[in-house]
């Protein structure tokens, strides 16, 4: 499967706010994760982990994850395989700190779910 | 081989459609939406003019968003499940929320 990388325009604000690095580190660890993290094995990854979230509706699993480059960066990004185009799609949304890391991929999150949150009773089919 | 490929409604998306969509003309662009997911020959060749089909962000079940119309920013969303598409929301446009825009996109490495 051919691998995408997308990034916000608030995640290249982010970045270009870095030293040049920070820069360097940040780039050079999205693409290490990016060649050895698949959508398989990335619950094992001890660099990813996920936050508890409130916006998500019951019947879905969040794809949203936090990578930790180094003690003080982090980047808010999601890891979707789709299998229409037959590629992981890697959307890079923030860089930020440990102390506001909650709060970016909650802002992040809400925007993600608000249009995935049922306006009726249905249910997904999980393949 | 058929032209298309096998599209699901089980959740009632076209009777909603109809009963939604707040003008004839929307109402052919949705037909023209399904027509073009449908399509073999669309998947075949991952070009989906219309609809502009994009895996939506963020969740580990593979659902797509597919416009139905650019302007209004009508949409519904699709479910890709053994090479079957199912329809699964109809979506009123809304303005698209800034944290979300992508403005980059590279394959297999970021530079």
């Amino acid at each position: 499967m051919d691998v995408l990388i997308e990034s916000t325009q608030k995640f290249e604000d982010d970045i270009d706010r870095l030293s040049a690095i920070d820069k360097a580190t940040v780039i050079q660890s999205i693409n290490d994760c990016v060649a050895q993290v698949t959508a398989q094995n990335i619950d094992t990854s001890t660099d990813m982990y996920q936050l508890l979230l409130r916006s998500l509706p019951d019947e879905y699993i969040s794809s949203l994850y936090v990578l930790r480059v180094t003690q003080e960066i982090r980047i808010v990004l999601a890891i979707d395989e789709d299998p229409i185009f037959d590629r992981i799609i890697w959307t890079l949304f923030r860089v930020t700190d440990p102390s506001r890391e909650h709060m970016a991929y909650e802002e992040i999150a809400e925007a993600l779910y608000k249009e995935l949150a049922p306006r009726s009773p249905r249910a997904f089919v999980t393949a | 081989m058929a032209q298309t490929i096998d599209l699901c409604d089980e959740y009632g998306i076209i009777y909603e459609a109809i009963a939604v969509l707040p003008n004839n003309e929307l109402k052919l662009c949705f037909l023209e939406a399904l027509a073009e997911l449908e399509s073999r020959e669309c998947h075949r060749t991952r070009q989906f003019p219309k609809t502009r089909l994009h895996r939506v962000t963020g969740v580990k079940l593979a659902i797509y968003r597919a416009d139905i119309d650019k302007i209004s920013g009508w949409r519904i969303h699709v479910q890709y499940i053994n090479k079957q598409i199912h329809l699964k929301d109809i979506i009123e446009g809304r303005r698209h929320d800034d944290v979300l825009n992508v403005i980059k996109s590279k394959k297999s490495r970021y530079e």
